[in-house]
């Protein structure tokens, strides 16, 4: 697909990428920080609570987890709407305004020239950060190498219908 | 299928004479170590490979051989070795080692490290004291004996990792709840018995709340199988660290994973921890100078390095400058014992194991003692007593942050 200029800015490399190799209707899975213009009022912050004014720690928690919420309803719910609307699946954005989008390539290109979508990335894979321990990364790269080859070889192996004697 | 099939009638083999020219003469190859030699001595050395007609032979079947036998190097990769690697299948090798007895003929295969001695020393059934260094350089030992009686009671860290094993008996009763994750569906799915993927999670956990390796043995953890056997995605950290923030009785995030690298996607979601009053406590990685991962690597969090047992920052401990947003900062934060550290190991017993994931559960574990004296106090007040009572081990700041970590302002 072409990508303006403009939803070039906005992409990370790895999405620019995948979205100028994917036809218009591959399903995409990307991260988008999301946020109002940069003067809205929705920009207003409500006043932090006092963790004084509760009875342990737990309730301040749940006031500080209400008031995330409420505010990023506010800022972001147009925005979300926005999105689905584009027949994109969103999850999280509950407590922050990174979401993750999933849907067609076409409509994630799209997405970009929303002023509310900030940046968007591609999904990718994050890793344990390995114990330096000569045998305890040696251990852990060959039991992986293993699983993954053994995965991979699974997956080259065709499902085979099974036959009616072997049906439960 | 077809590929399948492929993969397991072929073979990569490595083949070269057993003896050649150059080897037999190899007193005859001037072996003087100066660089300047070198392109000389190469030459030498492809000269004498040139006149073995065993190299010879082994050449002309290759160029005889059918189809199916396909040569991966060409001469100048292998000038120096003079091996040749080729693709082809089973029944070619068997037939080359029958008509060219003097050609050694190898399948490849993984190439491992060789395990030092110490790695079935390090294991154990029991630890002693001596073992339990880590609590020592926190000063925990020396509070303990002037009786202090902190234990991160009341406090609750999720462990983002891949997994724990509650069955340990240093973790017996420790982990009040354990989760998988699908971002798919974006849901937490609990699981039960708590389960470690990999092992990594069960010697972190250990370290926080472990009864005799633990810093705060009356700390509860969550059991989040975020990374399960050591690999997950960023939509799977996005996804833990959401619903972390929502957990009402969370107060820690404990994390040992990231990408290379500064990538600002996980930002917000770190922040926004903060924001809701947890702590992120984040380990920066085991690449050593100038090498860092996100999110260790972020402003946000408290970002952790590792010591040894003479106090000094570990040589792979992860840490530099970092310049983003037009700020610049070092990371780590602070630097906590991590290296040569005991924990518990899956299926029981313990070992020691390098890393700054070993020194991030013992600076979650002093949060953990911190937050049960002061349960009021507000997320910035505890990464500011942390912070201010660290032991300055006279090293950079971009190698220790602040210094080691230390138990005083919960003692």
């Amino acid at each position: 697909m072409k990508i303006e200029e403009k939803q070039i800015e906005k992409a990370d490399p790895l999405l620019q990428e995948a979205l100028k190799r994917a036809n218009g209707d591959e399903i995409l899975r990307a991260i988008m920080l999301l946020g109002p213009e940069g003067d809205s009022e929705k920009n207003h912050i409500e006043q932090e609570p006092d963790p004084e004014q509760f009875a342990d720690r737990a309730a301040y928690r749940q006031a500080l987890i209400n008031s995330r919420q409420r505010q990023i309803s506010h800022q972001l719910g147009d925005i979300m709407q926005d999105l689905r609307a584009r027949s994109l699946t969103l999850f999280g954005g509950t407590i922050s305004p990174t979401v993750v989008v999933e849907g067609a390539a076409r409509e994630i290109l799209r997405s970009l020239d929303l002023p509310g979508v900030r940046h968007a990335s591609l999904d990718r894979v994050i890793q344990l950060h390995e114990p330096s321990s000569p045998e305890r990364k040696a251990d852990a790269s060959s039991k992986r190498a293993k699983i993954e080859r053994f995965e991979q070889l699974l997956s080259k192996v065709p499902d085979v219908e099974p036959e009616d004697h072997d049906r439960l | 299928l077809e590929e399948w099939i492929r993969e397991i009638i072929m073979g990569i083999y490595i083949i070269r004479p057993k003896e050649t020219l150059a080897t037999r003469a190899v007193g005859l190859i001037s072996k003087q170590f100066a660089p300047e030699r070198r392109q000389e001595q190469i030459a030498e050395v492809v000269s004498l490979r040139n006149e073995d007609p065993i190299y010879d032979d082994l050449t002309r079947w290759l160029a005889e051989s059918p189809k199916d036998v396909n040569p991966l190097t060409h001469e100048p990769d292998t000038s120096v070795t003079g091996t040749k690697v080729v693709e082809m299948p089973d029944e070619e090798a068997e037939r080359m080692r029958r008509e060219m007895p003097d050609v050694l003929v190898l399948r490849d295969q993984p190439i491992e490290l060789i395990r030092p001695a110490r790695a079935t020393a390090i294991s154990k059934e029991k630890v002693t004291a001596s073992d339990l260094w880590h609590l020592k350089a926190i000063g925990l030992e020396g509070a303990r004996k002037r009786g202090f009686k902190g234990s991160g009671k009341g406090v609750t860290v999720a462990v983002l990792d891949t997994g724990i094993d509650s069955s340990h008996p240093e973790l017996d009763g420790k982990v009040d709840e354990a989760y998988t994750f699908d971002v798919t569906k974006w849901q937490a799915r609990p699981i039960s018995p708590s389960r470690d993927t990999d092992g990594h999670g069960t010697h972190v956990a250990g370290l926080i709340c472990g009864k005799k390796v633990g810093i705060a043995p009356g700390t509860k953890v969550i059991n989040a199988v975020m990374i399960p056997k050591g690999r997950g995605n960023l939509s799977d950290f996005i996804l833990a660290i959401e619903w972390a923030g929502r957990q009402e009785n969370v107060q820690i995030v404990n994390m040992s994973a990231g990408i290379p690298g500064y990538l600002p996607e996980m930002l917000t979601s770190v922040a926004n921890l903060l924001s809701v009053g947890v702590l992120p406590v984040f380990a920066t990685g085991n690449e050593g100078r100038n090498k860092t991962r996100s999110p260790g690597n972020y402003a946000e969090p408290i970002s952790i390095g590792a010591t040894n047992k003479k106090n000094r920052v570990a040589s792979f401990s992860s840490g530099g400058v970092i310049v983003a947003d037009n700020h610049r900062y070092e990371v780590p934060d602070l630097v906590a014992p991590g290296e040569g550290v005991y924990s518990s190991v899956i299926g029981g017993g313990y070992e020691a194991w390098d890393g700054t994931s070993m020194a991030t559960p013992v600076v979650s574990g002093v949060a953990a003692l911190i937050l049960e004296k002061y349960p009021k106090i507000r997320v910035t007040d505890l990464v500011e007593e942390l912070l201010t009572t660290c032991k300055d081990l006279k090293q950079n700041t971009d190698r220790q942050g602040k210094g080691l970590v230390q138990v005083k302002a919960a003692a």
